[in-house]
């Protein structure tokens, strides 16, 4: 069974929300307040390290729920409870196996390298380990990918308030381009986190309630998989249901493919080498606050999933044909579908908000990594050196507003796909597997070569595209659903560039041992010698114990969706 | 990877032109030590905290309200439940939370990085 596709992602005209002055107000309030930060965070910008990565000054808390919430955007509030809807609990493994343990690896393992060899993005580290091609070729791929996913945030943030709030889509991509456009040129990072962290919480406002509400009308846990599993059978309300190898089963995917391809190869891609990630944690105060980030986002991550989860199955309980021809309703609608059924004015006002700021906040990650990656790795390395700080804090500034004209434009890129989140795991599978590929193997492998760096991120790349342009959409291999082709491609991805790498490697000369002190697995750079900060060594800021406690946590989440 | 020269530039210039691109591991950890102690995030930043906290008192103040005030056909559509009420009393212990979060651990004075007559330029309006 092939995924439905359907020719363009409109929300149903009838989920138009019964808004007043009350929801408008609540709106209104919440805007006033993103400009604000943005004003009140400009006096803090005084050089490009404060513009960029907000002067590596940033207290753990806040970069950690700047990182959840860079992640928590639209994609993943419509896109998971549209996966819910249509695949049912396998979601979970997008969260329990698809992010917690790479977000623990990039704590535990990764982060001395990168805070402590100070790099200022996560091409710069590539630089830095490999050479000038493989800098260069990533900085380009990454900045691409950002215009690319911001267009995706821009051009959902309009299907949903056209239909729900009736606002023509050109206005509400200039409203949420302006805003964005204004606090992270005013303010740099230093807003867009703030704003992200702000957001973070807005949301929980939002989809808490309508989780509640969600349950009480079908009768509770209970009841929501007494009538899954007698509408769809009895494996939708499982974790690993039918994922044998051989047997079928919604997700199109077997326990191989989602533990090698999306648990491994895909969430370690997203999770520790995209840069719109790892900047929030490179903007942290210290190598230990650093090192928390990914850990104190791994909590929230967890519980996360119940919140777009449940709102999906609900409205696959109440919408039997969701998603399918027999339905105006389409996976995405179950979120907008069910703030229509089930919140009165006031809480809905804070769930639109909610909407929007997660939108905007996407966008706003997207952006302003892209405006580090293009100043410092780009124009201020290949195309105008050495000048003063300043000048590169103004020329962020002006790709800033650069990269959100781009990214107006790409936003009907999106359109093709009925499923956001599977367009963006492709996205993810071409631009992020082949970076995590480089990342593992120059960490951990002395005697990667430089050039091994720049072969293996274009062997990576290639060989995910062609698998899923390719073998996978030209039929020539049998793959049910796009989310199982997304896998496939991610291993393929991973292994090209692997063995590109070995054997680049194999035939030019290794990189000498000086070069790379603080950047490969078992040397320590000066940076990661810094003493511990005062109060960093209490019991519960203890990396280790953080994130093996996330570990065991996600594990223990497992045992009730495994039997 | 077009690195222009000038070409009335010297030698020398564009050799430390270069050097100072960033080009390798020492590089880029003395660039980036130079610019930390020269940022201004750590002396200048708002308290995110009191932004939290204001916003959620406003908005669980007048989400109770409307709590308050609802009509039966609007809890009726909430399943029962008075959900602007139960939001609106949850924002407004968060908003609280975090106020008095910020009034017991209010941040430590930062080290002054930046030299003297820059912070005494404009203070933190307020803190």
């Amino acid at each position: 069974m092939r995924t439905p596709t359907h020719s363009a992602p409109q929300l149903a005209a009838a989920l138009r929300l019964p808004t007043n002055w009350l929801d408008y107000t609540i709106l209104g309030i919440y805007f006033v307040v993103v400009l604000g930060i943005g004003f009140a965070a400009r006096r803090s910008v005084k050089t490009s390290l404060d513009f960029f990565l907000s002067g590596r000054s940033l207290p753990a808390w806040i970069t950690g729920l700047a990182f959840i919430s860079a992640n928590l955007a639209a994609t993943e509030i419509l896109g998971m409870a549209a996966n819910s809807a249509q695949y049912g609990a396998y979601t979970v493994h997008w969260y329990w196996i698809g992010a917690i343990p790479a977000m623990v690896f990039l704590g535990l393992v990764m982060m001395p390298f990168y805070y402590g060899s100070k790099v200022r993005s996560v091409p710069e580290f590539l630089l830095l380990r490999f050479d000038k091609a493989a800098h260069l070729l990533s900085s380009a791929l990454f900045a691409f990918a950002a215009i690319l996913i911001a267009g995706v945030n821009l051009y959902a943030l309009a299907i949903v308030v056209e239909a729900l709030l009736g606002w023509p889509q050109w206005v509400a991509i200039v409203v949420a381009g302006f805003f964005v456009l204004a606090y992270i040129t005013l303010g740099g990072l230093s807003s867009a986190i703030y704003n992200e962290v702000l957001q973070f919480f807005v949301i929980l406002a939002a989809l808490i309630p309508l989780s509640v509400l969600g349950l009480k009308k079908v009768g509770g846990w209970g009841g929501l998989t007494d009538k899954l599993t007698a509408s769809h059978g009895d494996h939708f309300v499982t974790a690993w249901g039918g994922t044998g190898i051989g047997s079928a089963n919604p997700l199109g995917a077997n326990w191989l493919t989602i533990v090698l391809g999306l648990g491994f190869v895909l969430s370690f891609g997203y999770w520790t080498t995209n840069f719109a990630e790892v900047q929030r944690a490179l903007s942290a105060k210290n190598l230990s606050a650093a090192q928390r980030t990914p850990l104190i986002a791994a909590y929230p991550k967890i519980f996360m999933v119940f919140l777009v989860m449940i709102p999906g199955l609900v409205a696959a309980v109440l919408v039997p044909k969701i998603g399918t021809s027999g339905s105006d309703l389409q996976y995405n609608d179950a979120i907008p579908y069910l703030m229509q059924e089930l919140l009165p004015n006031g809480v809905l006002g804070i769930a639109v908000t909610g909407l929007l700021a997660a939108f905007m906040a996407g966008m706003a990650a997207n952006i302003s990594s892209f405006n580090t990656v293009f100043t410092t790795d780009i124009w201020a390395k290949y195309v105008v050196l050495g000048r003063e700080d300043a000048y590169y804090v103004r020329f962020g500034r002006l790709i800033t507003a650069v990269g959100v004209a781009a990214s107006v434009g790409t936003a009907f890129l999106a359109s093709s796909f009925s499923n956001i989140m599977s367009y963006l795991q492709t996205l993810f599978s071409f631009f992020n597997v082949p970076m995590f590929v480089v990342f593992i193997v120059g960490m951990f492998w002395k005697r990667a070569s430089k050039k091994s760096g720049f072969w293996g991120l274009l062997a990576g790349t290639t060989a995910a595209m062609v698998n899923y342009f390719v073998l996978y959409k030209r039929d020539v291999i049998g793959i049910p659903t796009d989310q199982g082709a997304n896998f496939v491609s991610a291993i393929a991805g991973f292994v090209a560039g692997a063995v590109v790498m070995v054997i680049v490697s194999l035939f030019t000369a290794p990189k000498p041992d000086e070069e790379l002190q603080g950047l490969v697995y078992g040397t320590v750079s000066p940076g990661m010698a810094e003493p511990p900060a005062a109060g960093d060594d209490a019991w519960y800021r203890r990396p280790a114990l953080l994130g093996w406690g996330a570990v065991i946590l996600a594990a223990l989440c497992y045992i009730p969706f495994s039997f | 990877m077009s690195e222009q020269f000038e070409p009335s530039e010297s030698a020398e210039a564009a050799a430390e032109r270069l050097r100072r691109a960033g080009y390798s591991e020492a590089d880029v950890q003395r660039e980036v030590t130079e610019l930390e102690h020269k940022s201004a995030t750590a002396a200048r930043i708002f308290d995110l905290r009191r932004i939290i906290g204001g916003l959620f008192v406003v908005y669980g103040v007048i989400v109770t309200i409307a709590g308050i005030t609802d009509s039966d056909a609007e809890i009726d559509k909430a399943q029962g439940i008075n959900i602007n009420l139960w939001t609106g009393l949850g924002m407004l212990a968060l908003g609280v939370f975090f106020l008095v979060w910020l009034k017991l651990r209010p941040v430590a004075p930062v080290t002054p990085t930046l030299p003297p007559e820059a912070l005494k330029e404009d203070l933190p309006r307020g803190e």
